[in-house]
Parts: C-alpha cells; sequence; structure tokens
C-alpha cells in the first residue's frame, strides 16, 4: 500500500477516480483547487471531462508523473526546448493513438484541466494529421463544410500569394 | 471539429511549421482563416522584405497624411512576428524614408515580439537588421553566412570588412543568445556589450581572440556550445581570458574531423575548465576520445556548481 497522499475526483457523469495527489497534480487546475481549498475528503468535480476522457488522461498522468514541471516562462529561444518540443515520445504516441473523437475529447480536457504537456501531445498529433494535406483533404478528414464563396477563397489566394512556394 | 475553441486551433496551427501548411489551413474553412493567417506570421521564418512590403518605400514622409493604413497593417504585423529573416540589404532612399516615416509615426514600437533574428551576413547590412532591433527585441541572432568556404581567412577580407558594421549588440541589448555559423572574422560583433547573453554557439567559426576575451565580460553566460570551432589552436600566445572568473580554457588535440570541408584548417574541440560559477550546459562537438571526456566531464563537475549537462556529441552524426 501506499502512504502517498490521495485525492478523489469526479467525472461529469459521476464516477470516481481515487489517485496519488501528486498524479492529480499534474493539472494546474487540480493543484490550485488543492490549494485553494486546501486538503479535503470531498471529491473534487470535473464537470466538463467525461468518466472514459478523465481516465484517459490520468493515465498520461500517471505516466508522467515523475516529469519536472514545465517552466512557466519556457523560453523559446533554448534550441534544445525547441527541438525536444517538436518530438513527441514513443509512449505519448501510443498514448494518443484514439479515435478522432476521443483525441478532440483529451484536447479538450487538457485545455480545461491545465495539464500543458499533454495539450501539446494532442496538438501536435493533429498538426500532423493535418500537414501536407491540401484545404479539400483536411476538410474530408475532419467533415468540415467549405463556406467560402469562390471570391473569397481567390482573395484569400492572393492576399498570401508569397507563401504558396515556402 | 468545427466547435474547436480559437485558442486550441491556434495551438494546434502552431505546430505547422512551414508557409504552405498555414495557408492550407487558411483555406479549409472561415473560422480557421484568420487564426491560420496569424499563426504564420507568429511562427514563421518571415523574410524582413515580405514585411517591409507591406509599405510603400518610395513614399516619402508626409505628416498632412493622416490615413496612412499601410503605416497601420505594418507596424500590427512587425509586432506579431517573431523570427525574422534578413537577407537583402535596402536601398538608401528606401531606408531614409522609412525611417524618416518612423520619425513621423513616432513609433518605437515595432517588432516588439521578435525573439530570433536570422541574419545572412553575405546578403544583408546593418541598416536593414537593424531595423528590427527596437528595444526589447531581438533575444537570440543567428548569424550565417553561407555557401562560403575558403583556403584561408585572407580570402574573406572582403567580409572581414563588413562585418563590424553587424556590431548589433548596440541596438539590440536584450540579446540572450547568438549562434555563430560559419563566420570567418577578425572582428565579431562586440560581444561585450552583450550584458544579457546567456548562450553562445559557434558552428565552424574562426572568431578572433578579442572575441573570446569579450567573452569574460558578459556576467551571464551560462551555455556555450563549441561545433567545430576551428583556427583556434594555430592562434598563437593565446591564453585564456584573465577576466573570465577563475576559467581557463583548454585546447584538446585536434580530430581529423571535417578535413573534407575545410581543408587546410585544423579542427579542435576546445573546453572551458576550471571554476565557471554559473555555466550550466556545455556541449562539445565533434567529442574528444573517451578518456578525455571522462577527464573533462570529472574536471567539470568538480569546478562548475551549477553544471547540469554535459555532452560530447558523440550524437553529432546522427543529429546532422
Amino acid at each position: 500500500m501506499s502512504a502517498a497522499p490521495q485525492v478523489t475526483l469526479e467525472s461529469s457523469d459521476g464516477e470516481k477516480f481515487k489517485v496519488d495527489k501528486e498524479v492529480a497534480e499534474r493539472s494546474v487546475l487540480i493543484k490550485n483547487m488543492i490549494e485553494d481549498v486546501g486538503e479535503s475528503d470531498n471529491p473534487i468535480p470535473l464537470p466538463n471531462v467525461n468518466a472514459s476522457v478523465l481516465k484517459k488522461v490520468l493515465e498520461y498522468c500517471e505516466h508522467h508523473r515523475g516529469d519536472p514541471l514545465p517552466a512557466a516562462d519556457a523560453d523559446p529561444s533554448n534550441d534544445d526546448n525547441r527541438k525536444r518540443a517538436t518530438e513527441i515520445s514513443d509512449w505519448d504516441q501510443k498514448f494518443i493513438q484514439v479515435d478522432q473523437e476521443m483525441l478532440f475529447e483529451i484536447i479538450l480536457a487538457a485545455n480545461y484541466m491545465d495539464i500543458k504537456p499533454l495539450l501539446d501531445v494532442g496538438c501536435k498529433t493533429v498538426a500532423n494529421m493535418i500537414k501536407g494535406k491540401t484545404p479539400e483533404e483536411i476538410r474530408k478528414l475532419f467533415n468540415i463544410v467549405n463556406d467560402f464563396t469562390p471570391e473569397e477563397e481567390a482573395q484569400i489566394k492572393k492576399e498570401n500569394e508569397w507563401a504558396e512556394d515556402r | 471539429m468545427a466547435e474547436i475553441p480559437p485558442e486550441i486551433l491556434m495551438s494546434i496551427f502552431e505546430w505547422g511549421q512551414c508557409h504552405k501548411d498555414l495557408l492550407s489551413f487558411a483555406l479549409v474553412c472561415r473560422s480557421w482563416t484568420e487564426w491560420a493567417i496569424d499563426a504564420r506570421w507568429r511562427v514563421c521564418e518571415v523574410p524582413l522584405l515580405e514585411i517591409l512590403t507591406i509599405l510603400d518605400l518610395t513614399k516619402r514622409s508626409n505628416p498632412d497624411v493622416d490615413d496612412d493604413a499601410d503605416w497601420t497593417k505594418f507596424v500590427a504585423i512587425s509586432n506579431k512576428v517573431t523570427k525574422v529573416k534578413c537577407n537583402f540589404i535596402l536601398p538608401t532612399e528606401a531606408a531614409i524614408n522609412f525611417y524618416e516615416r518612423c520619425k513621423q509615426h513616432d513609433d518605437d514600437a515595432l517588432f516588439q515580439n521578435v525573439w530570433e533574428l536570422i541574419v545572412y551576413m553575405d546578403f544583408t547590412d546593418y541598416q536593414t537588421t537593424s531595423i528590427v532591433c527596437s528595444p526589447g527585441a531581438p533575444k537570440s541572432i543567428r548569424m550565417y553566412v553561407l555557401g562560403v568556404i575558403a583556403r584561408d581567412t585572407a580570402d574573406y577580407s572582403w567580409l572581414c570588412q563588413a562585418i563590424p558594421r553587424l556590431s548589433l549588440a548596440a541596438c539590440a541589448p536584450s540579446v540572450e543568445s547568438i549562434l555563430v555559423a560559419y563566420v570567418f572574422a577578425r572582428d565579431g560583433p562586440s560581444l561585450s556589450r552583450f550584458a544579457q547573453l546567456r548562450v553562445l554557439e559557434c558552428h565552424l567559426s574562426s572568431i578572433t581572440l578579442t572575441w573570446w576575451e569579450d567573452l569574460a565580460t558578459c556576467p551571464k553566460l551560462t551555455d556555450l556550445r563549441l561545433r567545430y570551432a576551428v583556427d583556434v589552436e594555430e592562434q598563437r600566445g593565446w591564453q585564456a581570458p584573465r577576466s573570465w572568473p577563475g576559467a581557463n580554457v583548454v585546447v584538446f588535440p585536434m580530430l581529423e574531423i571535417f578535413h573534407h570541408t575545410i581543408k587546410s584548417k585544423r579542427v579542435v574541440p576546445f573546453v572551458v575548465k576550471s571554476s565557471f560559477p554559473v555555466l550550466r550546459h556545455l556541449v562539445l562537438y565533434p567529442c574528444p576520445d573517451p578518456e578525455q571526456v571522462e577527464c573533462i566531464t570529472a574536471h567539470l563537475r568538480n569546478c562548475s556548481p551549477l553544471l547540469r549537462e554535459f555532452r560530447s556529441a558523440a550524437d553529432y552524426v546522427a543529429e546532422e
């Protein structure tokens, strides 16, 4: 049995998850809530996250429990930071291999719960899915309707002409 | 997907790293356009010329004209971009017009978010690059001389004359990181004026001794990366800068690497030895033999209390 302090989280559909405080605190939202409210036995409600998504998010937090917390003022000019940032680790890659709906649910949950590294993994994954694709291919992929008039489309192309061959 | 909030769309688009991708994203649907175009300015390396062409630089300043739409647009874009590439020379007349219009608008707040200035030294001039160097920007400079490999530094005399003009420190005092590549110069930028410099990285560069002595006056330097620094050993009478707090610099025997690139030069990796009070990272390219690495590491660990990362780049080849 672990002696580590634990907290209970409650998903939008009422399911309760008991996890180590250290794991839950990968979420800045939860960390701040615990700091504000103090230690309590009451479950922490997460009204924007359902059980299946929360389970997945907690799996991520559990795996990354020991990681150093990202610096609040991460320095973009540091090459190493940048390089590390564009890669997705093997574990994360496997973790994020889910259907499209779940992928967006995870991204929304990471955004809401303020788990920056998970948000990055999700956004990078979507970015990788759409990189190198034509607008039509992207629309098909995500079921998006083309709501441009031909004139609008031509206008955007014209204004951004110089971007085309770079 | 349609309900994705804008802040998440922005986070996704920020990982699209080329102009072409971001233009494709902009053409997907209306709700994507604004964010994709915005991301393009913020994420991509944007040539300074592209930003300046927003302005009609044939236009003289004219205080009587209230409506200066292109200036307003230029200011907005200049404050969005984060990486600016300088690889052209601004004609004198255009430069005069530009500076006059700056004066007319009394607008110092240009290029406030630029943290990286990429300078192709053989394609630009001080005048052009300094446009980007308003207070607060940039934090990082990459300088390249591209496509020039000479047998001898004498071949660079034309370049040596050009480089003093690039003493960017005067107008970019907040620079924290400099990468110098392929610069063979008697006179690099005056380091002593970069009081905020934290990272200095040199790739295949031959920089004069005054440069290194200058380094002693950079109190915040924490990260020194030397990739194939050439020429150092050949400098006679070269000694570690004395004013560098407690530091010695040791030149290690040359490695027979890279001769195919710089034929007449011997490549010497060298390393900072002894206590360097704030040094946190040291990367050596290429790596000396393992025994030396062992010796350097042991020494540095003892003497540099904050050194967290020592990497001799056995991974260098893979990285390239």
